[in-house]
């Protein structure tokens, strides 16, 4: 339990004792006593929970090559992308580039749109007027294995 | 009100979404082993492709035009399509699923201020969250609401919605003249040649017939039909049959089910539906899909909607084949504890029962295909004699150890870690 809610409950305690009331169970943790009904006995970590937070609008895709290293994204790296948030500047995107795919860092200024990698091997990308662009969705969460499927 | 949603050349649609290249090119899907046509895109309609045209014949002329071609990727068609079915929710509380690709919506308990924006925000949203592009039709009939589904499709200037709505009886009848028979909703080729051969040629001569007359020559259905193009609702979903891309067989329960054994003995019953209404019209069908969920009207959290789709390994009318793949997803999406309203499968992939390859690369010999359909022409005869319906068959089991083939069959990007989109960086 975390400090603050340890806290609350010695306060209380501390609070009933000196004012002699009975304790009270309550559900909410706030008013001092947890109840045990919220041991919620059947839950157990649940990454789908965690990761997807739309399922309608997110799909994950495979990463191959190294353009991203420096954003923690790897050759083999597994992306969870969602096509229903709002791109921003400097959101790592899914993009199609003249009907590549390509994941990069996205840059808009006033002037223009960029598509950064990160990797000083790899050149920046600037969208113009000439090159078709799509912004396919926006990559949420990686995944990275380290035992190579051991 | 009512709205229809249709998803545009939807399989060649699903593919696009994940191989932006086969964009404004011309693409087919054929059937399992590779056989026939079931699906094309604007382009290669544009080229004279034809639907169920069988590969052997025409794969001359879709080399000399680049033509892009793919084995049906069900596993993926499926995914889709119940994304696009759960996003469709955002828009409206009652969403009809009639086939893989098409929806009505029951707009009737809403407030919408501007249907054109409304059908706009929904093309959109759609297209944002999923990549499917849509058309939407919205009218006082469902019929009507199809109706305007079929005039946007074929009209780009619309941007994928029409609305009937508030239109104008001289405008919505201009709409009407140049809706052919055979493209309103429920009336097949038969119906349509009739109508024609009585004078009427078009959806707006049907809507001015006299009611009686119609009722006299087609039945209570045609009357529906005729009211319906006149703006008044008076036809449900299950009334009407779609034969041509997908056939559905759900019910909601009458009361909760929440046992598996019981969810399986519906959907066992469906399939047998299903698959009989697949016979009358002298169909296959490749894949099935099963649906169920919970009560979405309830406002506790626990709602639960799920589907999957399997596909067969050649194209089948047999209610076994099925049936055995129905019960095997139900093991897939079924969680315990939950009370279930409703249930639906779907059978997609539908192919003419003549026009099918069904030589070397099949699971049964054309013997034992022979033996198949008898089983089943005798189980339709019996069915149909003794007025009742078959709740299950012994089945055979399915095996799939053998090849099938697929040439050009596209990852299941949604289904298969090891399938998913790679992006090479």
């Amino acid at each position: 339990m975390k400090a603050s809610v340890l806290d609350g409950i010695i306060c209380s305690m501390k609070k009933q004792i000196v004012e002699f009331y009975p304790p009270l169970y309550s559900s909410s943790v706030s008013a001092g006593f947890p109840s045990p009904a919220e041991d919620y006995i059947d839950k157990k970590l649940d990454l789908n929970e965690l990761v997807v937070k739309r399922p309608n609008s997110t799909f994950f895709v495979r990463v191959a090559g190294n353009s991203m290293i420096k954003a923690g994204i790897h050759d083999g790296d597994i992306l969870c992308v969602d096509r229903s948030i709002e791109a921003r500047s400097d959101d790592i995107v899914l993009a199609i580039l003249d009907g590549e795919f390509t994941v990069k860092r996205l840059k808009i200024s006033k002037s223009k749109i960029s598509l950064v990698p990160e990797n000083p091997d790899y050149k920046i990308i600037t969208v113009n007027e000439g090159n078709s662009f799509e912004v396919w969705g926006v990559v949420t969460w990686s995944l990275k294995e380290f035992t190579s499927g051991r | 009100m009512f709205a229809l949603v249709d998803c545009n050349n939807f399989f060649v649609s699903c593919e696009r979404v994940f191989n932006p290249k086969l964009r404004e090119v011309p693409v087919v899907v054929l059937t399992n082993n590779d056989g026939c046509i079931i699906a094309r895109s604007n382009e290669a309609k544009s080229l004279g492709i034809k639907m169920a045209e069988p590969l052997f014949k025409c794969r001359e002329f879709l080399a000399a035009n680049n033509v892009r071609i793919f084995s049906p990727n069900f596993l993926l068609y499926g995914d889709m399509s119940h994304r696009v079915m759960n996003e469709l929710q955002k828009h409206s509380k009652n969403v009809e699923v009639y086939s893989i690709d098409e929806a009505f919506l029951d707009l009737n308990n809403q407030v919408i201020r501007d249907y054109g924006v409304w059908g706009k925000n929904l093309v959109d949203g759609v297209y944002k969250n999923i990549g499917i592009p849509v058309t939407v039709g919205i009218a006082k009939t469902r019929t009507l609401a199809k109706i305007a589904t079929e005039i946007a499709k074929h009209d780009s200037s619309m941007n994928g919605v029409l609305d009937l709505t508030s239109c104008s009886q001289p405008v919505l009848d201009n709409f009407l003249k140049k809706v052919e028979n055979g493209d309103i909703w429920g009336i097949g080729r038969r119906y349509a040649a009739k109508l024609k051969n009585l004078g009427i040629f078009n959806a707006y001569d049907l809507k001015k017939a006299d009611i009686g007359w119609i009722r006299k020559n087609f039945t209570v259905m045609g009357q529906r039909i005729v009211m319906e193009l006149n703006g008044i609702p008076c036809r449900k979903i299950d009334d009407v049959r779609n034969a041509k891309k997908a056939i559905a067989s759900t019910r909601s329960f009458g009361k909760y089910v929440t046992t598996k054994k019981e969810i399986a003995q519906a959907v066992s019953l469906y399939v047998a539906r299903a698959a009989e209404k697949l016979r009358k019209q002298d169909s296959r069908a490749i894949a099935i899909t099963l649906y169920i969920r919970t009560n979405p009207h309830k406002s506790d959290e626990s709602y639960y909607s799920n589907s999957r789709t399997a596909q067969l390994p050649y194209p089948s009318s047999y209610t076994p084949d099925f049936v055995d793949l129905a019960l095997k997803l139900l093991d897939e999406i079924y969680l315990p504890g939950k009370k279930y309203k409703k249930a639906g499968v779907f059978l997609t992939g539908i192919v003419p029962a003549d026009l099918v390859q069904q030589k070397l690369f099949h699971k049964y010999s054309d013997d034992r295909i022979k033996v198949n359909d008898n089983l089943m022409k005798c189980l339709d005869k019996i069915n149909n004699s003794f007025g009742k319906r078959t709740l299950r068959l012994a089945s055979e089991g399915f095996d799939r150890k053998w090849y099938m083939k697929q040439n050009a069959l596209s990852p299941r990007y949604t289904s298969d870690w090891d399938e998913i989109l790679v992006v090479t960086n």
